[in-house]
Parts: C-alpha cells; sequence; structure tokens
C-alpha cells in the first residue's frame, strides 16, 4: 500500500522542542567534574570484582552490582588512543566544527576507555594506540568539557603492574573536592618528563683523561648539540682556555655560552658559578651578571673539594670549595636581580639546610631547582637510603636533579629517574660510561640515560618543557 | 495453550523520505483500516481488539507522550493501549506474552515513526547519552556506530569492497520490493566515492532518514482461523542489553545479539539456525552491521564476515531480501520491517523477491548507541 | 473468546522506593533509580543475577533523555538481561505492573523487575505537558494537566460550600495519610479545625482548583519486583497476588472540549471498573476491597472519582468523604500512603500505586497499615486523556 494522497492545499506548521532542563550530576559526578576543574585531575573508579578501573564513574558496577562510588582512583592525564571517528558533518549538538575526531582514549591508570575530542594534530595522522594527554579547559562548563580536548603527547606508557600505587584516597565527605595524597616518588611523579643535563666540562677534567673533554668554543658547541641530539634539554657549563685551564674571563665565558647557544639556540645553559679551583667570590659571580645565562649553578656549603686516590687514599690536591652563607646570599640575590635561575648544589643534607636557612630572606623563587651531588672528595658518596632522606627533606614546590663523580653517575641518576627526578651526566662528573669504556663524548652519557629513562617508562623533556618544569623564562 | 502465537496480517505505507503532506495520524490509519479490511476483526469487548500496542518516539514525533495523539486511530477509544517506546521488535515479543499470558487473545500492534519531522535525526540520537559525559562531546548514533564499524571491520576482516557490494545488493533488492523507500541505483564505485560521515562510515553506508508506518493483528492460535486461513506462527523471542559506556564494552563483540538470539532460539527449539532458517531480516543502520549481525545470530562464523560476504553468504542464507534497513526505515521501527519482510516471505506474498519454500524466518533489530539493546524474532509457517 | 484467567500466577515478591523528594541533587538519574532497585532486591531476598527481564519506564521529554534505558542500564542492572520500555504517561507505572504481569504469566520469564522513575526537578514539567497537545489544535491553549473543570462540574451539582469542603476534607485526609509515610514527600500536618480556613483563604491555580489541593512534583523511583506462582511462593513469605488489570484510554481531541449535560461523556474510569468487575464477578466493589490506592492528581478529580472507581450513585462518594470513611481505619481507606497529592514522581506514581497497596496487604506498610486484615487491594493508574488503568491485588490465591 502506497500513500497516494491529494497533496494540495497541504501545509506545514513550524514547532519546536525547546524546553529548559537542569540535569544533576549527584555526589558522585560532582566530584569527578570538580577535580577536573580545579585540580587538572581526572579520576576512575574501581571495582573489586572485576579488578577494573571505570571511567567516567559510576555508583554501581554495572556487571556484578558492586556498589563502588568511594573506590576512587587517580588517573593520568595520559593515555591511548583506542578508536577513533573523525566526524565530518556539521550539527548544532556537536562540540566542534566538522571535521573533528573523537576518540575512544583509555587513560594511563583506567581500564575502560573513554571518548573525548582529540585535537592539535592533522586528521590524518590519527591512529589507534597513539599516545595523548588532556588539555584541561580555560573555562569551566562544569560537564566532561572542562578537559578541553586531547593532543598527542611524548610521554610512553608506564607498565609497571603495581596499580595500587596509582589509588589516590580521598575523604567521601559531601561534595568537597577530594584530597589527593601526595606521592613520594610513585608512579604518579614517573609520568612527568625527565630533564637529562649534560655537563660538558668540569673544572678538573682533562682532554688527557678524555680527549673529547671541550676546550675550545667551537667544541662546546659541537659536544652541546649532541647532547641535545641525543636528548638533554640543558648543558652545564665551565669555560676552559685553549690550554684546558679553567677560566674566569668574561670574554671566553660568553663566546663559549654564544657558540652553544647560535648552534643550538633551543638549548638551555647553565654556567657555573664556581668556574675552577681558587677563583674569588667577585670573579665567580661578576661573568654570571655578565653574561646571564638562562640557570647557573649556586653551591650551597664550604667544603673539602680535593682530588684523592680512590684505592690508595693518597692526597693529590687537597683544596677547601668556600662557599660560605655570605657568598650564598649575594650570588642568590644576584642571580635574582638579573633573571638567572640558580640550580642549587646540595652535597649533603647540612647543605640543603644552608639553602633552607638563607631561603628565608627570600630571594630564591619558586620553583626551587636542586641538584643532589654524590661522590666528590670531602662530599658524600651516593647511598640510596641518603637520597630519600635528602628527597624527602626537600621544601615544596622542589624539583630535584642528581650527578654522580666516577661510578657513582649512573646509580645515582637511576634513583633519581625512579623516584621521578632529574638526571644529570657528562664528562664533568665521570669519563666513562657504564660499561667501563671511555666515553665517545657527554652525549654518550645522554643515551645511556635515555635508555634508562625508556626502561623506567620515562620520557625526556624537550628543552622547553624543562623550562616549563623548572621555571624558566626563554631568553 | 500452545506457545505459538499468529501473526494473522500485516499493513504498512511505502517507505518515503518525507511525507510532509500526512500526519502521522494519516499514515496510521491507512494501516489500521487496512487490516480491518484484511481481517474484519472487531473491538468488541469480549470477542474483539481490547487492547493495543503502539511503537512511536516522543522525540520524533516532537510531543510529550505522543501516542495520546493516536488513540483514535489505533482504535483505543475506551480500549487500552501500550506504547513500547523501544524498537518496535520489543513490541511484537510484548504483544507475544499478552497473548501467551492469557490476559489478552488479540493484539493490534501499531508503529509510525517521521524522522523527517527533526531538523536533525542524528541531534535527536544525541539526547540517548547522558548530560554529562557524552552529550557535551557530541556523541551520537552515526559517531558512535562508526567507532563499533572500526572495531568490527578490523576484527572480521570487513573491507571497503565488502561495504560498498552490501550497499549495491540492498538497493537492487529494494528495487524489487514495492514498500522500499525510493532510492538512487549506485554502483560499487559511487558507493566507496561517496563522502565520508564519520570514518570509515559513508554516506552510502547509512540508511537514509525515512518516514514510515505500519500495523500487525496479532492471537492466539485457537482463534487464528477467524481473521486469516493463512497465519504466521512467531515462536521465538530473545532480547538482551550491553552496557551503556562505550568504554565498557567490546564493540565488535556481539554480545548482545549473541544472547539474544540464543535466548530466541531456545524458545523456538533451534539448534542450528544456519540449516533450520531460510531467510534473514537483519536491521543494517549502516552496511558494516549486516555481516557483524550475521556472525551475531550465527550464520556466519565469528570473525569471519568479510569472508562470508565473499563467499556469497548474503545470497546463500537470503539475508535483507528486502534492501534491509539500509535501504530506508525508521529509527526503531526497523524490527517491525523486518517481520513484516519475513511475514510475507513465509507466506509467500513476497512478489518479485520470495523465495521458495520459507519455513522460518528471523528478524532483528537493535536500538541504543552502538546496538545497545539487541532483539531477535522467530517466526514460522 | 472473552477474558480468561492466566496462564501462570503471578506474584509481587520485593518493593523498593526512595524517598519522593523535591530535589534529588545528590544523585544522577541512574543512581537514584539504582536506590529503589537495591531496596526492592533487598526486600525480595535477590540478588541482580536472578532477575530475568527488567521493564522500564518514565517519560523521555520530562527529562528529555531519548531512549534512556540505554543510560539508565548502569542503575538498573539491565546489562547482560532481557528489557523493555513502556510509556503510557501518567498511567506509565501502572503499565509496567500490566507489563510484568503478562510478561511472567506467559512464561517467557519467571522473575520481571519493574522500574518507574522521574527526576521532574530536572525537567520543566509543565512545559512537557503542554507540548503533549498537539501543535495543530491545542498546544497554545493547554496549561499542563491543570484544570479546574472537575470543581465546576462539583459545585455545580452538590452546591458550593459541601463541593468545596468535600474537596478540602479529602485533602486534609490525605496529608494525615501522608504524615505517617516516611517516604511521603509533602506532608504538611494538616488539622481538620483549618478546613473552613483552607477553604477561604488557600490560593487558587485556575478556577477553583487551589494549590494545596494540586498533586506535587516529585523526584523518585519505584521498583516492584513480580515472579510466577512456584518462584514466587519459595523466593517470598508473603506474596501478592495480581489478579487482573484493565486499562482504558480515551480518544483526545473531541470528548475533551465536547461537555453536553444531556449527553454526559462516559467516563473511562467507570467503564474500566465496570469491566474489571464484571469479569471477575466482584459485584460490591465497596464491599471487596479492603483498601484502595487511587491515582489521585487533585483532591477535586479524587473525590470525584471515587464514585466512578466504586459504581456508587448520587452523593454516596461525598459521604464517604464527609464521614472520613476514607480515612485509615475507615470503611474504604483510600491512599494511606498519602496518595499522588503528597507525592508524584510521574514515572513512579502509579507503580507506588500498586506497591502500596502489596504493601498494605502484607502487612508491612508501618505507621501507615490499616489496622485490620486487608485481603484485597485496587489500584489505580490516570494519565493522558482520561487514561485508567486498574489492578486487582490478592493476599490469597483463591479467586
Ligand atoms: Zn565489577
Ligand atoms: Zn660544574
Amino acid at each position: 500500500m502506497s500513500l497516494e494522497y491529494d497533496k494540495k492545499d497541504c501545509f506545514i506548521v513550524e514547532g519546536k522542542l525547546a524546553l529548559p532542563y537542569t540535569y544533576f550530576p549527584g555526589r558522585l559526578g560532582s566530584k569527578f567534574i570538580t577535580t577536573i576543574r580545579d585540580k587538572k585531575i581526572i579520576m576512575g573508579v574501581n571495582c573489586p570484582k572485576c579488578k577494573k578501573v571505570y571511567v567516567p564513574p559510576r555508583q554501581v558496577c554495572e556487571k556484578d552490582f558492586t556498589d563502588i562510588r568511594d573506590n576512587w582512583v587517580e588517573l593520568q592525564n595520559t593515555g591511548e588512543v583506542v578508536n577513533f571517528t573523525v566526524v565530518r558533518y556539521d550539527d548544532r549538538h556537536l562540540p566542534r566544527k566538522a571535521p573533528f575526531v573523537l576518540a575512544l582514549i583509555k587513560l594511563d591508570g583506567a581500564d575502560s576507555p573513554f571518548m573525548h575530542i582529540l585535537e592539535e594534530i592533522d586528521i590524518s595522522e590519527v591512529k589507534a594506540g597513539m599516545r595523548v594527554e588532556a588539555v584541561f579547559a580555560k573555562e569551566t562548563t562544569n560537564t566532561i568539557l572542562d578537559i578541553d580536548h586531547f593532543k598527542p603527547s611524548k610521554v610512553a606508557k608506564i607498565s609497571m603492574s603495581d596499580r595500587s600505587g596509582s589509588a589516590g584516597s580521598c575523604d567521601p565527605g559531601v561534595g568537597s573536592v577530594p584530597h589527593m595524597k601526595k606521592q613520594s616518588g610513585g608512579r604518579g611523579d614517573m609520568y612527568n618528563k625527565v630533564i637529562i643535563t649534560a655537563a660538558l666540562t668540569g673544572a678538573a677534567t682533562m682532554k688527557n683523561q678524555n680527549e673529547n673533554v671541550p676546550y675550545e668554543p667551537e667544541e662546546f658547541a659541537n659536544e652541546a648539540y649532541k647532547c641535545y641530539k641525543a636528548g638533554a634539554a640543558m648543558v652545564h657549563v665551565h669555560a676552559r682556555e685553549s690550554n684546558g685551564m679553567a677560566t674566569h674571563d668574561h670574554a671566553r665565558i660568553k663566546a663559549t655560552h654564544d657558540a652553544i647557544k647560535d648552534k643550538c639556540p633551543e638549548l638551555i645553559v647553565n654556567l657555573s658559578s664556581a668556574v675552577g679551583m681558587g677563583k674569588t667570590p667577585e670573579q665567580r659571580i661578576s661573568q654570571i651578571v655578565a653574561i646571564k645565562p638562562e640557570m647557573a649553578s649556586l653551591n650551597t656549603n664550604t667544603m673539602n673539594f680535593s682530588i684523592i686516590d680512590r684505592k690508595t687514599g693518597k692526597i693529590f690536591i687537597d683544596f677547601v670549595f668556600e662557599n660560605t652563607f655570605t657568598m650564598l646570599q649575594d650570588f642568590a640575590k644576584a642571580m635574582l636581580e638579573n633573571g638567572v635561575k640558580p640550580e642549587i648544589e646540595i652535597y649533603d643534607m647540612g647543605g640543603l639546610d644552608n639553602f633552607m636557612l638563607i631561603g628565608k630572606q627570600g630571594i630564591f623563587s619558586a620553583p626551587y631547582n636542586l641538584n643532589f651531588v654524590w661522590g666528590v672528595a670531602g662530599g658524600q658518596a651516593f647511598r640510596a637510603d641518603a637520597f630519600i632522606a635528602l628527597k624527602n627533606a626537600m621544601p615544596e614546590n622542589a624539583n630535584f636533579t642528581t650527578c654522580g663523580v666516577g661510578q657513582d653517575q649512573f646509580p645515582a641518576i637511576t634513583q633519581s629517574c625512579l623516584l621521578g627526578g632529574h638526571m644529570r651526566v657528562g664528562l664533568e662528573d665521570n669519563i666513562r660510561v657504564p660499561s667501563g669504556e671511555i666515553a665517545k663524548g657527554s652525549y654518550e652519557q645522554v643515551e645511556w640515560a635515555v635508555r634508562i629513562a625508556e626502561a623506567l617508562g620515562r620520557v625526556p623533556a624537550t628543552p622547553d618543557e624543562a623550562r616549563e618544569i623548572m621555571g624558566l623564562k626563554k631568553k | 495453550m500452545s506457545n505459538r502465537v499468529a501473526l494473522c496480517a500485516v499493513a504498512q505505507i511505502k517507505n518515503e523520505n518525507d511525507a510532509w503532506h500526512a500526519r502521522f495520524q494519516n499514515m496510521l490509519h491507512e494501516c489500521f483500516e487496512s487490516i480491518m479490511t484484511q481481517t474484519k476483526v472487531s473491538f468488541d469487548m469480549d470477542k474483539g481488539i481490547r487492547n493495543i500496542i503502539t511503537c512511536s518516539d516522543d522525540m520524533f514525533d516532537a510531543r510529550t507522550i505522543s501516542n495520546n495523539g493516536i488513540t483514535d486511530v489505533v482504535g483505543a477509544q475506551f480500549r487500552g493501549e501500550e506504547k513500547m517506546s523501544q524498537e518496535s521488535i520489543n513490541g511484537l515479543g510484548y504483544a507475544m506474552s499478552c497473548i501467551m499470558s492469557g490476559h489478552d487473545d488479540v493484539i493490534l500492534f501499531m508503529g509510525h515513526c517521521k524522522e523527517s519531522q527533526g531538523e536533525s535525526r542524528r541531534m535527536v540520537t544525541n539526547l540517548t547519552f547522558d548530560p554529562f559525559y557524552c552529550r557535551p562531546i557530541g556523541m551520537d548514533h552515526l559517531n558512535v556506530s562508526a567507532m563499533q564499524a572500526r572495531a568490527y571491520m578490523k576484527k572480521s576482516g570487513v573491507s571497503e569492497e565488502h561495504l560498498a557490494k552490501i550497499v549495491v545488493r540492498s538497493r537492487k533488492n529494494s528495487k524489487k520490493n514495492p514498500n522500499a523507500r525510493d532510492n538512487k541505483m549506485v554502483d560499487e564505485k559511487e558507493v566507496m566515492n561517496s563522502p565520508l560521515l564519520a570514518d570509515p562510515i559513508r554516506e552510502l553506508h547509512y540508511y537514509p532518514v525515512t518516514d514510515w508506518a505500519y500495523g500487525m493483528l496479532l492471537c492466539t492460535e485457537e482463534r487464528a482461523r477467524e481473521f486469516t486461513d493463512n497465519p504466521i506462527w512467531i515462536t521465538g523471542y530473545g532480547s538482551c542489553m550491553d552496557s551503556y559506556f562505550l568504554g565498557d564494552k567490546d564493540l565488535a563483540s556481539n554480545f548482545s545479539l549473541k544472547n539474544a538470539s540464543s535466548r530466541a532460539y531456545k524458545m523456538a527449539g533451534i539448534k542450528d539456525p544456519k540449516k533450520e532458517i531460510n531467510l534473514f531480516e537483519l536491521s543494517d543502520q549502516s552496511a558494516y552491521q549486516l555481516p557483524m549481525w550475521a556472525e551475531g545470530v550465527g550464520i556466519a562464523d565469528e570473525g569471519k564476515g568479510g569472508k562470508w560476504i565473499e563467499d556469497g553468504g548474503m545470497d546463500k542464507y537470503n539475508v535483507n531480501l528486502s534492501g534491509g534497513m539500509l535501504n530506508g526505515n525508521p529509527l526503531l521501527l526497523g524490527g517491525a520491517a523486518r517481520a513484516i519482510e519475513c511475514f510475507l516471505q513465509l507466506r509467500g506474498e513476497a512478489g518479485e523477491r520470495q523465495v521458495k519454500g520459507v519455513k522460518k524466518a528471523l528478524a532483528q533489530a537493535s536500538y541504543g548507541p552502538a546496538a545497545q539493546h539487541q532483539a531477535v524474532v522467530i517466526m514460522e509457517k | 473468546m472473552s477474558h480468561r484467567k492466566k496462564n501462570r500466577n503471578v506474584g509481587i515478591i520485593g518493593i523498593g522506593q526512595t524517598r519522593f523528594s523535591s530535589h534529588r541533587e545528590d544523585v544522577n538519574q541512574p543512581e537514584m533509580i539504582h536506590e529503589a532497585v537495591s531496596a526492592a532486591l533487598k526486600d525480595a531476598g535477590l540478588a541482580m543475577k536472578d532477575i530475568d527481564c527488567i521493564v522500564h519506564g518514565n517519560m523521555e521529554l520530562f527529562e528529555m533523555v531519548h531512549q534512556p534505558d540505554c543510560w539508565h542500564t548502569l542503575g538498573t542492572g539491565a546489562y547482560g538481561k532481557e528489557s523493555f520500555r513502556i510509556t503510557t504517561g501518567g498511567t506509565v507505572g501502572a503499565t509496567l505492573s500490566c507489563a510484568a504481569d503478562n510478561l511472567v504469566a506467559s512464561g517467557m520469564y519467571d522473575i520481571v523487575m519493574a522500574i518507574g522513575f522521574e527526576k521532574l526537578q530536572e525537567g520543566h514539567t509543565t512545559g512537557g505537558i503542554t507540548n503533549m497537545a498537539d501543535p495543530l489544535w491545542f498546544r497554545n491553549l493547554q496549561t499542563g494537566a491543570l484544570t479546574g473543570s472537575k470543581a465546576y462540574d462539583m459545585i455545580s451539582e452538590f452546591g458550593e460550600e459541601r463541593a468545596k469542603k468535600a474537596s478540602v476534607m479529602y485533602r486534609i485526609i490525605m496529608d494525615k495519610h501522608a504524615v505517617k509515610n516516611p517516604m511521603a514527600h509533602r506532608a504538611f500536618g494538616l488539622e481538620f479545625e483549618q478546613l473552613d480556613d483552607l477553604v477561604r483563604t488557600s490560593p487558587k491555580l485556575v478556577g477553583d482548583l487551589k494549590l494545596i489541593e494540586m498533586c506535587s512534583q516529585s523526584d523518585g523511583a519505584c521498583v516492584v519486583i513480580f515472579a510466577e506462582e512456584k518462584t514466587a511462593k519459595k523466593i517470598s513469605k508473603k506474596p501478592v497476588w495480581i489478579r487482573d488489570h484493565i486499562t482504558v484510554h480515551r480518544e483526545e481531541t473531541f470528548i475533551l472540549f465536547g461537555y453536553d449535560e444531556k449527553h454526559p461523556v462516559p467516563m473511562t474510569h467507570r467503564f474500566a471498573a465496570e469491566n474489571l468487575y464484571k469479569r471477575n464477578n466482584i459485584k460490591e466493589p465497596l464491599e471487596y476491597f479492603d483498601v484502595f490506592e487511587m491515582y489521585d492528581p487533585a483532591s477535586w478529580w479524587a473525590v470525584d472519582w471515587i464514585r466512578d472507581f466504586f459504581q456508587l450513585k448520587d452523593d454516596e462518594h461525598l459521604k464517604l468523604v464527609e464521614n472520613k470513611e476514607i480515612m485509615i481505619g475507615g470503611k474504604m481507606p483510600i491512599n494511606p500512603s498519602g496518595g499522588v497529592i503528597a507525592s508524584n514522581p510521574i514515572g513512579a506514581t502509579a507503580l507506588v500505586r500498586i506497591a502500596e497497596a502489596a504493601l498494605q496487604i502484607r502487612g508491612d506498610a508501618g505507621d501507615h497499615q490499616i489496622p485490620t486484615e486487608v485481603k484485597h487491594a485496587l489500584a489505580s493508574g490516570f494519565g493522558g486523556t482520561m487514561w485508567t488503568v486498574l489492578t486487582m491485588l490478592e493476599k490469597d490465591l483463591n479467586w
């Protein structure tokens, strides 16, 4: 049967269904959304029965009807695209103009993927399996769009089996924003990118120990470039004369600094404010003020800084490295005034305390960037538990990296990486690679550091990402 | 009492792209009159229709409790009317229960939908989603189906070429169905070149906006001969609900259809659907769904949908000779359209598309995002 | 062939309700439903895995969710189960019960869970109901479910003073019941001494329909679990049996505005009751039933409908109200729960009538339990344009 109507004189009445609606996401949904809104943290709920973490949250597990409303789990803001489509039509219910990508994204720490918008990528490059990270909205809508969208990410998936490490405990009180317990070096910290620094020269390492130690500005530039290519975000530099001697000559230091910046403009250059043995406080700080690098080292205690035979204990060179409270204060003020971010060199717990004590003057700007130094003859040797003690004693809003002299180098940076900290390698500290062979350059140690990071599921930071982490303003 | 429920008569209007000239009441009334003429059924409180089941959707009708507007044209003046606001196939399942319970012995089952009335069918389906997590990011049935298409095509080796084949065949079959929506004939190249809507779904892979209405008369086995000489028996029904959140389920798993069909087979006593059922009508809203549902009801091997198409599975098992949902039926009415086609084939009234010797047929339909809910009806001669 | 006895007996074995309230910001829709689902499962001593089929019901446009059972699976427990979804306006709760009864009696399912809910606070109810009207004929005239015409009819028939007092008397009785029901949404603590005051001073909505006489707008859910006889007897100590149900609709347009004194419009309520009693051989419904849970959207209608439901003549229904015979302890207690005037989550409302009638038969209604034994109960649903659904519930399987 077909409609054989006489359609003459038929007309159409225009109508519209537009009624106001006010939806309540409930206590659970409110907590989920406000945590995204206020803390930029995405949470899921864990069903102990099916051993799965679900997102978006729900009061009861659909599969087994277990009440899971209080089993909050903090997820990472990164994840993997499981499935996607390109929406190529326009419609009023759509949040974007066509074409745009909707993707099913499995967040790190969750078992069920959820849908969101994927942007900041060429549509033809979207692939299942790609890594993405959440970009939070500037203005809240109190919906899932408080995550504005996801974008491609370089943060690798952490495949550690310890799920409990990510379970944030929280107060199930009425409508309150959950207080997330800060992880101490747990999986949560490991999602941060790792800044790798290459210390190209120290005050003492010479070409006769490793021929790849740079002396000339051009050598510095080439070595720095190789390190950058290998994954370093920053180089630490003590400039040298052509004969290899450490120098406080402003022109030479500036030439070295600028050669590096010319060759590799993105790289962060961190100049030493120790320079070398026997320099006066004035010589040490004036070059920093003159050149104004993005970062400079700042040492925290007066100590023996000697060269001792590790096997026999025989003294080759005995030297007192002078860093009085006054110097600490004056150097810090000078750096603050000149926009140079200090890297606080910590040789032991006392040094950390010195920094915090002088810091009461308000002469340091957050975030504070600490470097735990191990194995100086006169400082403490690397010990895993001492490392933990230093980390636990840090003030809030502090980053930490680490370096170790000689054989302490790789164990120290591995522990730092494991604890969510950063890593410094380079010929200043050690002339070899872990296999025992002479390093082909600082860059080869950088390559090793990258491998350690990879093994632990961490991704090296780009210089810009490192700037963001350490609070530097690019110059 | 026997478990057999009789389907005595069906009525439908032609599927149209935009029946702007007819209100849905007009469309239903056509079908109503046809059922009355075919069966001479009455509304006597003892012997006639006491209960009418309808299927419609308030969103597409843009009216709250829209069945309020059809009471007269379905004969519910001082009779009962119950609205299944779900896929029409579930209305068929419910009609079975009304009769098998003993509460009713004659049921009039009617449905309508004018997809053309709304500004956008996709906008309506966006409202299926919760207002917090899914609705704001623009999820609708189309873009969600696209996710399922990608997952399924990967799993079962279904290619663009296979999809094109399905579309071309659907259009060809629909030509032989006078009630099918009039669509342009296309070749495989045109399908593969048609614009992408939501990757990998192309415009020609997706069912077009359609207006339609239908009617059916069901009764007990004892009373069937009062209304027809040639009743068709509904012997099996099964349904199943899957998870709501897309990420909670394996989109390519056919979880709900496998459950729904095995429940229907159990009720109808069917052991091997490949051998026992002669005709299948599957609600393929998008081309990828045809092989996927074929796997779900057990006529294609799991994960082998692509090969099944290459091996001629669609014709071997008499799948969607009507043109299928892909040629155009409104949302929620696909199941009724499938059941009506099964009825016509079982009665030998399918005209040019008639298959010889159809003794048992299967109708399937789904609703909800990524076919969250599935239902299957088994019909026999 | 006329209406027959069902193929299998069906008993109610589990009941769950949320507390009814004007606002439930603390839960979303599936979460609110889940409260009632878990209460009903607990009442029945069942787990979700025991349920074969879910029947879900509410009105889409009240919350503007299309096919809401999909999302609500998170709270209904429908995952992996068979499911149906019904919308029949205000009667939907009653239709859920009819459907569950049919589905179990048919032998297709042994245990069926009926879920009615509404979260009216989220939507715009009056707008939603206005959208019910035909866009061509009436949409611009309708004002939600409000109407003062029944008051006009009763005043014409019984005089202004008597009619107005009866309506307010009914209202006070409902409030006295609601005070005893911890689930009720509105319970003011009205006293009979206030009757004259309320008649004079209570603000009016439309015509003589006063604000206080109109039903509330509530959020809430109700869940009832039905099982076939053997299962019901095994699971429940006190199954309540569904004896019969009848649904009567009426055409939308031409009757609504076609009032004519000489040719009074037949009432769906009277028609439904007449047919239901006839086929169940009930001669004197007022004597037969021990309690009536009525869908009373406003007190004027309620008073008038008592006459239809019990097949009464003249002013018999007014006397029942005036003599407080409809109170708990009276001859025909009506709505010991406080009724719809006290709580009205539309999609659940008519199912609450069934649930409350069943609780009375079980003797589990708590403070609002009728003191004498309840063997036979009647429940009604109302919606649309005078649609009605009547359900008979029994304590014993002996009819
Ligand atoms: Zn679970
Ligand atoms: Zn140094």
